[in-house]
């Protein structure tokens, strides 16, 4: 079968202010018709400039400095740019990571699907009109957008976030492409949208023959989805091969370092692995391998020789290891660690969890009214109102973590600000250490927001951009008014999150994303907090910074007995940290269990399903391992469905479901709490 | 280092020493930005010595003259030095342009602040005061209070900084409730600070780029402005000079002697030139995410 894709010691230069700097060097690769090649590694590596040369919408300073792009057998570097605006859109689509700024906000679905058809058609013809419209309402029907024909006269606004990434894949699927570019379609979606997106792209592939190129960080994904894999470190190919042969035999050591420090791999583990270091600036590259300053088996000859690449089994390996003479080049030389190791050891694996509740909420409700004219409101019309946070009761002892689960739209995040009185509830009680703190006036709450502190989703702009990071770490004290040695305090807060003391001197915007992470980290512990609501604290870091981050919060909770509560759509990470997990749908807390119990047998239909999305990193699971995938999305908590709010998407609706919501009972008789009316259904498949 | 570049380097190493100013001066549009704007203040305060001719002094054997050696730039109408009088002018520009500018942005930043801060009645009513001083057209505005308290420097500076504060509220407004809901002012919130701390020492320095620029681009047309009051007698009074008389009382003998707008035109010209390449520079100095220090990302 001759490839469909051809890329030949691809290289791609950028010109800056700071010199020419090369982004891809001797880049490889072939995909065959109906095959889906996965790009995995850290941000930084340069996976999007592989997807965006393909197309050749790099940068207006990118240029393809060497090597051949052969599609169909002719040399993409060399076509004009009208023969490269005749290929795009109808032999080579592309579907980007944000479908919230992809499609233009002023055109309903219609006129964008039209207009992307028209423009390859011969000439402009409005007598076929219908003839189009027809195949994009096919097309839009066969990516799972319900109603169709009526859906297709809406604009972008109206449609939710995984509606918008259906229909760019729709579009991008309009001219059959030979081979579709996804650059992260996923990486905004939540596990159980993503489920959805990465059936519908192997359904697509199986019934079109589409070949894709999936651009990912997420192993999980690769596993699901990819049949071959290429592994890129630092604008190389590090490693390709089968998708199986890359999880089972990885044979580069980045490739092992990766998959180890995915957070399925420890389940119940003391600590993650991590990867020292970071992938280095394309201005400072290191010489000889350059991936030997973080390698755990790197020897003296890795930081001198270039590896060249190398077949080994059936993969295509760029190693030192690999190449003769190996065993005579030296000493190892350990990587230097990430950071110091000064916290305590980890101790056993039960720890103490008192009795003693810290901070307990009864029937919570936060509800978001809408606005509405002063002259409507005396006619007498009612606001509707978005029931974010609707009637939880849960009771958090001091010294335990619970991980509150749950889709975007379950009112997760709202009921952690609510709960530190950032938002401001509708109904119920919120107790803190025995102290109704539920109507207390802002200036009561100030001072004792020292002992409650947030985490916040993003780690960048939470921190003051005009604002260096040692000012930031003395905020906290200037604002409760604590004397303190400016100086040696922020030394010490950030040798607490494993930073070194020159990171005080930098601005926010200088700070990786994992840096910026643990000064937010450092700035919420200054005042030794007794609880600490984290927001995704792992949103949107490469999988070994994100291990490392979470370490660091399991070491500070055993160091400073601090009590965490959890906000995330990632099980992975709960599995690891959380003793308790509460899992919340349309603002309600549908089951309530420890962790171990809930995975080792979810009891609500809902946690079921939504473990069941995890995208687990091995590739022989994915035909053999039951998925369930939920249908649809969340529905509005503006008008949540009658009796049990998840009576719409769950696979055991019965009609009692549909009239009574049922309430959360322990289950037998123990602490767990499921919120179903046939909580024995789940995990049983019946 | 190369031997010859040693003047160069003690010059950064002096610039590296001077705190926001040095990092303007060190890029080539920023200095020539602060050289122009130094020159014009350096005008302001020397008249006297620099100018060749007392500016009311006339010359009735030669009116409407171009460059010659005795007068730089020619003469005016009535056989007025050109030259003296722009040199004057300066003292009427800059002096009504930078305090009424700087009314306009202390009471446009504090009205924008509480309005976008604060939001609800507070904004409905200062967005009504806005608008209804925003419905009238400057000059009417001006003219009416004028009429009231009567044409004086004070009363006209006064005057424009009222007609300018809309401006600058609007914007201020506009930014501070975009920023009200950035996640460092949450953060703040978060941490217990009061609402003033977050105003005062997180927002206001985050939005305070987009007000500079707006006030360097302000300066030159507030300096016309103070032109076409003058010319309507609401604002200085013969035979004072300001560039704006220049201006209009050369416009009416154009067909005899293109030499009064011309200078008076590039001396406007110059002045907004200046302040425009200032303020830029200084936004981008004191914007940390644009000021370079940064590495590639």
């Amino acid at each position: 079968m001759t490839p469909l894709l051809q890329v030949e010691g691809l290289e791609i230069r950028y010109h800056t202010r700071e010199g020419t700097l090369t982004a891809l060097r001797n880049v490889d690769f072939d995909i065959n018709p109906g095959e889906i090649v996965g790009v995995v590694g850290e941000s930084g590596c340069g996976k999007s400039t592989v997807a965006s040369s393909v197309l050749r919408l790099l940068p207006p300073n990118g240029q393809i400095s060497a090597g051949r792009i052969l599609f169909k057998g002719e040399d993409l570097c060399r076509l004009d740019d009208e023969g490269m605006r005749r290929l795009r859109g109808k032999e080579i689509s592309m579907i980007f990571q944000d479908p919230l700024t992809s499609l233009n906000p002023v055109f309903t679905l219609e006129d964008q699907m039209l207009a992307a058809q028209m423009a390859h058609l011969p000439r402009r013809d409005g007598s076929d009109r219908k003839a189009l419209r027809a195949r994009a309402v096919q097309m839009l029907d066969r990516v799972g957008i319900p109603d169709a024909a009526q859906r297709i006269t809406s604009y972008p606004h109206q449609l939710s976030g995984g509606m918008r990434q259906r229909v760019m894949i729709a579009m991008a699927l309009l001219s059959h492409p030979a081979l579709l570019v996804a650059d992260e379609p996923t990486s905004a979606l939540d596990v159980t949208l993503e489920a959805q997106i990465v059936d519908l792209l192997r359904g697509l592939r199986d019934e079109l023959g589409t070949a894709i190129l999936y651009i990912t960080h997420d192993l999980g994904v690769v596993a699901q989805l990819c049949d071959r894999v290429l592994v890129m470190y630092a604008g190389n190919v590090v490693e390709s091969g089968d998708v199986c042969a890359i999880f089972e035999r990885p044979k580069h050591p980045y490739t092992r370092a990766l998959l180890r420090s995915h957070p399925a791999q420890s389940m119940g583990a003391e600590r993650l692995t991590t990867i020292p270091g970071r992938v280095p600036g394309l201005k400072d590259l290191p010489p000889g391998c350059l991936f030997a300053p973080r390698c755990d088996q790197a020897r003296r000859m890795c930081h001198a020789v270039a590896p060249v690449p190398t077949q080994v089994g059936g993969q295509m390996v760029l190693c030192n290891a690999y190449r003769p003479g190996w065993e005579g080049a030296g000493d190892d030389i350990a990587p230097r660690p990430e950071f110091t190791e000064m916290l305590l050891p980890a101790t056993s694996d039960t720890r103490p969890a008192g009795d003693e509740v810290i901070v307990e909420v009864r029937d919570l409700r936060t509800h978001f009214r809408d606005p509405i004219a002063l002259l409507s409101q005396i006619l007498g019309r009612k606001a509707g109102a978005v029931r974010a946070v609707d009637g939880v009761d849960i009771a958090i002892r001091r010294g335990e973590t619970v991980a509150l689960v749950g889709e975007s739209g379950s009112g997760k995040t709202t009921l952690g600000r609510t709960l530190l009185r950032l938002e401001d509830s509708t109904a119920g009680e919120i107790v803190l250490e025995g102290q109704a703190i539920t109507h207390l006036p802002q200036s009561q709450v100030r001072p004792m927001r020292a002992r409650m502190q947030m985490i916040f989703q993003d780690p960048t702009s939470s921190l003051n951009p005009r604002m260096k990071v040692g000012a930031l770490l003395l905020e906290p004290f200037q604002i409760h008014g604590v004397p303190v040695e400016g100086r040696a305090k922020v030394e010490e807060l950030l040798s607490m999150v494993g930073l070194s003391s020159e990171q005080a001197d930098k601005y926010p915007h200088q700070l990786s994303g994992g840096q910026a992470r643990r000064v937010g980290i450092a700035r919420a512990l200054a005042l030794h907090p007794d609880i600490l609501v984290a927001d995704e604290p792992t949103a949107g870091l490469d999988v070994s910074v994100a291990a490392g981050i979470l370490n660091l919060l399991k070491d500070l909770r055993e160091k400073l007995n601090l009590t965490y509560i959890l906000i995330t759509h990632n099980l992975n990470i709960v599995s690891f940290i959380a003793d308790r997990v509460a899992v919340m749908y349309l603002g309600k807390v549908v089951e309530l269990a420890g962790t171990r119990d809930l995975f080792a047998a979810p009891k609500h239909p809902y946690t079921e399903a939504l473990m069941s999305a995890i995208p687990v990193p091995n590739p022989r699971l994915r035909d053999v391992r039951k998925r369930i995938v939920l249908q649809g999305e969340i529905p509005s908590p503006r008008t949540p469905p009658p009796g049990c709010p998840f009576h719409p998407r769950c696979r055991y609706v019965q009609d009692r479901c549909t009239r009574d919501a049922p309430p959360l009972c322990s289950l037998n008789r123990g602490e767990r709490l499921v919120a179903c009316h046939f909580p024995e259904r789940a995990g049983n498949g019946a | 280092m190369q031997f010859t570049s040693q003047p160069a380097n003690r010059l950064q190493r002096i610039l590296n020493r001077i705190p926001v100013l040095g990092d303007v001066l060190r890029r080539p549009l920023g200095a020539l930005g602060f050289l122009i704007v130094l020159g014009f203040l350096l005008m302001v305060v020397l008249a006297p010595l620099l100018a060749p001719y007392d500016y009311a002094r006339q010359d009735t054997s030669r009116l409407l003259e171009g460059p010659s050696h005795d007068h730089l730039l020619g003469t005016d109408h009535i056989g007025r030095d050109l030259l003296s009088r722009i040199i004057y002018g300066s003292r009427i520009a800059l002096g009504t342009a930078i305090p009424s500018v700087a009314i306009a942005l202390v009471g446009g930043v504090l009205l924008g602040l509480l309005a976008g801060y604060f939001g609800g009645a507070a904004d409905d009513v200062i967005v009504v005061i806005l608008d209804s001083v925003k419905a009238f057209p400057a000059v009417i505005l001006a003219l009416a209070i004028l009429a009231l308290l009567g044409p004086s420097l004070i009363n006209e500076i006064l005057v424009i900084g009222l007609a300018w504060i809309p401006g600058y509220a609007r914007v201020t407004r506009a930014q501070v409730m975009s920023a009200r809901h950035d996640l460092y002012v949450e953060a703040e919130r978060s941490l217990g600070a009061t609402n003033s701390r977050i105003v005062l020492r997180h927002i206001l320095p985050n939005i305070l780029a987009a007000l500079l620029i707006l006030a360097a681009m302000d300066l030159p047309v507030v300096i016309t402005f103070e032109a076409g009051l003058s010319f309507l007698g609401l604002g200085v009074r013969p035979p004072t000079p300001s560039w704006g008389v220049i201006l209009s009382e050369g416009f009416n003998f154009i067909r005899q002697s293109p030499w009064p707008i011309t200078w008076a035109g590039i001396t406007l010209l110059l002045t907004t030139l200046g302040f425009t390449l200032f303020g830029e520079t200084l936004r981008d100095v004191l914007d940390p995410r644009l000021s370079g220090t940064g590495g590639m990302s």
